[in-house]
């Protein structure tokens, strides 16, 4: 039996109608994960499938969830040395909901150690490789999560979005990777990196698929102070007005501003309507807002990480300070400089001159945001600025991995909902197209997508 | 003698709550073993994210309002950012002043017996960190034993302007605080260090020395002392007196320089991403000033309206427990108050504190039959046995034993036999004196009258 | 601007070892130049908070967490107690 290019709407009829189980589904999944993972390295724990029947919405089906996500009784290690070893006692909600709706955990993917990363290489467990071609970056951070849905190793996932961390990989990877409204899923059991920026997202093979989680898994959460009930009622729009801003598409390299202007003339044959603003004020800022708010908040996330409750154990010699500060030497590079930077950004003297201004910058780049979108369905532009690199290439600059976040962060700053898919192809690769929504209107845009997607149809081979 | 400044900032913890600030873990926590009221929040797991205790921003305005003090409509949850094993994130989610952040309230104040106004500059809530023990001595330990029980505990902070100009005055504040406290029922003398002072002191416009942690009026009275004591003479030996952080030593009554969290200058205040803020409206204020109802002044003028004497209206207007009560009882039986007042103030006030009882029954009908029945209750400490059956919640129904003439014949001549030896050489009255302490024993008080006739007769036919 | 990696690996309780210290300098150097962008732009009047919307309280009803799953969690356990360092 062979799943390969199959979606998980496909997955559910075909149980549905008694064409497979859950269990040849699972089995199917997982040994292809064994069998592939040595190369690709997209899980972190592979989890043998379990007896499942069909059940509930899912049908008894396994996810990958990444490994930021809390899941009670399996090891969750936001790909750090620091968590190598932490088992979660207690299930994030969002996980709880996919267990209520019946489906099962297929396995934990890896990741940017704690979320920080771009390309999927900052992992402690070594970087995840791309499926389309296995000398490059996945893209990050939800690099694990994108390439087990790329390469056929999982039906659909979930990963975590703070600056781009489901939409860029998913373009990296030519597949759908969405990002909710803020506080539309439950972040109660996501490690947190950046909390007012971070949401958890779903990478998936079509929009379908996408939007048949998303209502599963989203709803205003007790334990989460910041979530909020979104509309979930599918919406109609026949003939989407899009707003295509000319100067993130000239941040683009050349081959993907081709693509990317190929798919707008496509869409408008099938009756979009296309306007175009020249410039969004403030662009210049926009990675420099997120940044700032990101490290800051990252620096007092990660304090709790000192060894004494869970963690790596050090030897006691030393005073307690020295005990923490060992502890916390098992972090990776990345982690480290975004906590210091962090530390410096709220320490006495800094905080007016860069935190506040950043708040500053993020308020107005919302207001601005907002208006714009009142008047369209969704704005579109490319998500990523550049095709996937070679692995290790952006080691030793790492502007490079910074710069590439420069399209995705705007949802994070506003809090909007943002779906990457593929909308062209160069060489073996694909080129992600972006659109963002108004906040809270979840389905207006997933619906925009859907229709782009069918007019699009750049896809790889396999059935749907 | 050179004057002396004192601030202080008071931790008091919200007990009123049954939950901690940000989490469900139950909040009674004392006399329980280690790690047991936990959960991933107040432990700080990965992932975990706080929830406000709705309760615990209305218990705090009661406080507030008590002070004068002027609740702000919006304010914010910050973090402070300090290492060290009792806190689990390693930052304290509090609320900051600084920064566009506000406190609860502001602007308060609390008068002291002496009748200086000590000012309360701001009010705010935050949460309290775990517990750290040691083995043995804290020298020889080699490891700390840490209880994350009362990590999340809702604490409510007061702090003063450095109106005091004496140990005195600063004890009389706490005093005069606890009773406060106590009027919108916190009662934190029932809860081991449910009240903890950190002192300011400075001596002769000196530097400003901070005391940490210091429990209980008294302590913080004697700590002022020692803190004077050790400026003083500084001061007169010619020796700057450093600003710095030092900790009290109950059992030597020094203070003494305090290393570890205490070095911590900075801070790194940050808005607490993860909670809205606190909107304080004119209906919540309202709805808070109802469930306080009157002050302490407005009851005692009551009681003394209805010919309740002084001492009686002052500890019954102090409690409101006990004027509750007093009201309820006055409302079902207007005629049993002077009574009802006197046995709160009495009794009751004793059991209540002697048995550790929290809150006073709903239901006053209990308590209405034993001050009906209070004058045929054959002794005193059958009254407090009914009262104390009242105030932990069960039925009370005072039994008064009634004899019929008859039987009490059979039971007398009974007695008589069974103790003629006794009785056989006495006299008449020392005879009657004997028999009627088994009869009143064995009959009740309330029935003296029909026991005296009855053997009366008896002794009379057989003499 | 140069950023003390001593200094701010010392404030962020880090320690850093040498072999990776160019490399952290090198990201938090231009983390630095991310930020000091910054400085071109406009500061607020005053300072503020922008917090997330929303009235969220909870009630105040005790609900237990099964504690024993905590302590399985933690590194080392002495009856009960979380075994830590000497902080004094």
């Amino acid at each position: 039996m062979n799943l390969e290019g199959y979606t998980l709407q496909l997955i559910l009829k075909e149980i549905e109608n008694g064409s497979l189980s859950p269990e040849d589904i699972n089995e199917f999944y997982y040994k292809r994960s064994v069998d592939l993972n040595r190369v690709l390295n997209a899980y972190i724990t592979l989890l043998e499938p379990e007896k499942s029947r069909a059940e509930g919405d899912l049908k008894g089906i396994a996810i990958a969830i990444k490994d930021n996500i809390s899941t009670k009784g399996v090891r969750t290690t936001c790909a750090s040395k620091m968590l190598e070893n932490y088992i979660p006692p207690y299930d994030a909600t969002a996980v709880s909901s996919l267990k209520k709706h019946g489906g099962r955990l297929l396995g934990k993917t890896n990741m940017d150690e704690f979320a920080m990363g771009s390309s999927g290489e900052n992992s402690a467990f070594g970087p995840t490789r791309n499926p389309l071609n296995r000398e490059y970056v996945t893209g990050g951070s939800s690099s694990g999560s994108a390439a087990a849905v790329a390469a056929d190793m999982a039906p659909i996932a979930l990963g975590s979005d703070t600056g781009g961390s489901v939409r860029a990989p998913a373009s990296f990877t030519g597949i759908v990777g969405f990002k909710p409204s803020y506080g539309a899923i439950s972040r109660y059991g996501l490690i947190a990196y950046a909390n007012s920026l971070e949401v958890i997202g779903i990478l998936g093979k079509s929009v379908d698929d996408v939007n048949i989680l998303f209502k599963m898994i989203a709803g205003k959460d007790p334990m989460d102070s910041t979530s909020v009930n979104v509309e979930l009622k599918e919406k109609n729009i026949s003939k989407p007005k899009i707003l295509v801003i000319k100067s993130f598409v000239e941040l683009s390299a050349d081959e993907v501003k081709k693509e990317f202007y190929s798919s707008i003339g496509k869409l408008e044959s099938a009756g979009f309507e296309i306007n175009y603003e020249d410039k969004f004020s403030l662009t210049d800022y926009m990675l420099s807002a997120y940044y700032t708010i990101a490290c800051a908040e990252a620096s007092t996330n990660l304090s709790r990480y000192d060894g004494i409750r869970y963690g790596p154990k050090v030897e006691s010699a030393g005073n307690w300070r020295d005990y923490i500060s060992r502890a916390r030497s098992f972090f990776g590079p990345e982690v480290k400089a975004r906590i210091m930077m962090g530390t410096f950004i709220l320490s006495a003297g800094y905080y007016e001159t860069y935190y506040l201004r950043a708040l500053q910058l993020r308020k107005i780049i919302k207001q601005e945001f907002e208006k714009i979108i009142s008047k369209y369905d969704a704005v579109y532009v490319p998500t990523m600025p550049v095709l996937p690199w070679r692995i290790g290439n952006a080691i030793e600059d790492p502007k490079i991995a910074y710069a590439a976040d420069v399209l995705t962060v705007l949802p994070n700053l506003t809090g909007s909902p943002a779906i990457s898919l593929p909308v062209g192809k160069v060489r073996e690769f694909f080129v992600g197209g972006q659109f963002i929504g108004l906040k809270n209107e979840d389905m207006k845009l997933l619906k925009v997508a859907e229709i782009a997607e069918k007019v699009l149809q750049v896809k790889r081979s396999g059935r749907n | 003698m050179e004057e002396i400044k004192v601030g202080l900032e008071v931790h008091v913890q919200l007990v009123t709550l049954s939950t901690k600030l940000f989490c469900s873990c139950s909040s009674d926590y004392r006399g329980k073993p280690p790690n047991v009221n936990i959960c991933p929040v107040c432990t700080g797991l990965p992932g975990s994210m706080p929830a406000l205790n709705r309760k615990a921003v209305e218990e705090a305005l009661k406080v507030v309002l008590m002070l004068n003090a002027k609740p702000y409509e919006t304010s914010y949850f910050f973090r402070k950012t300090y290492f060290y094993p009792d806190l689990p994130k390693n930052f304290q989610i509090t609320q900051y002043d600084k920064a566009g952040g506000y406190p609860l309230a502001h602007d308060g104040s609390l008068k002291l017996s002496n009748g200086k106004t000590v000012r309360i500059e701001r009010i705010h809530l935050e949460e309290d960190p775990g517990r750290i023990y040691y083995e043995g001595s804290r020298a020889t330990a080699r490891y700390s034993l840490i209880d994350y029980n009362r990590s999340g505990i809702a604490l409510i902070e007061i702090v003063t302007a450095p109106d005091m100009s004496s140990p005195e005055e600063a004890r009389d504040f706490v005093e005069r605080l606890t009773t406060i406290l106590s009027d919108v029922g916190i009662n934190v003398k029932d809860y081991e260090g449910a009240l903890r002072v950190d002192v300011n002191v400075s001596y002769a416009g000196g530097e400003r020395v901070e005391v940490k942690n210091v429990t209980g009026a008294a302590s913080v009275e004697k700590a002022i002392v020692y803190e004077m004591f050790r400026q003083k003479t500084m001061y007169e030996k010619g020796i700057k007196v450093v600003r710095e952080t030092r900790a009290w030593d109950e059992k030597r009554r020094i203070t003494i320089a305090s290393r570890g969290k205490e070095f911590e200058a900075e801070y790194r205040y940050m808005p607490e991403p993860d909670l809205p803020p606190v909107t304080v409206t004119e209906s919540l204020v309202q709805k808070v000033k109802d469930e306080i109802g009157g002050s302490q002044e407005d009851r005692y003028r009551e009681l003394i309206n209805d010919g309740i004497n002084e001492e009686l209206a002052k500890k019954i207007s102090s409690d409101k427990d006990l004027f509750n009560i007093y009201e309820k009882i006055k409302f079902y039986e207007p005629s049993l108050k002077q009574l009802a007042a006197n046995v709160l103030a009495n009794e009751i006030s004793y059991l209540k504190k002697r048995y550790s009882i929290k809150t006073l029954p709903e239901d006053v009908s209990g308590l209405a039959e034993i001050l009906q029945n209070y004058r045929v209750i054959p002794d005193h400490e059958s009254v407090v046995a009914y009262l104390k059956k009242w105030m932990e919640g069960e039925k009370v129904k005072v039994s008064l034993k009634t004899v019929s003439a008859e039987n009490l014949h059979d039971d007398i001549m009974q007695i008589i036999s069974e103790n003629y030896d006794k009785i056989k050489n006495l006299e008449y009255n020392k005879k009657f004196e004997f028999l009627m302490g088994i009869l009143i024993k064995k009959f009740g008080k309330e029935n003296k009258k029909i026991l005296v006739e009855e053997l009366t007769k008896v002794l009379n036919k057989t003499k | 601007m140069r950023y003390s990696i001593n200094k701010l690996s010392k404030l962020s309780m880090l320690k850093i070892s040498k072999e990776e210290e160019k490399m952290i300098a090198k990201k938090v150097q231009a983390l630095g130049e991310l930020l000091e962008k910054l400085d071109t732009v406009e500061p607020p009047k005053e300072a503020f908070v922008l917090a997330p919307e929303g009235e969220h309280k909870r009630d105040d009803v005790p609900v237990q967490f099964d504690s024993d799953d905590i302590i399985k969690v933690f590194n080392n356990v002495k009856e009960r107690y979380l075994k830590g360092p000497k902080t004094l």
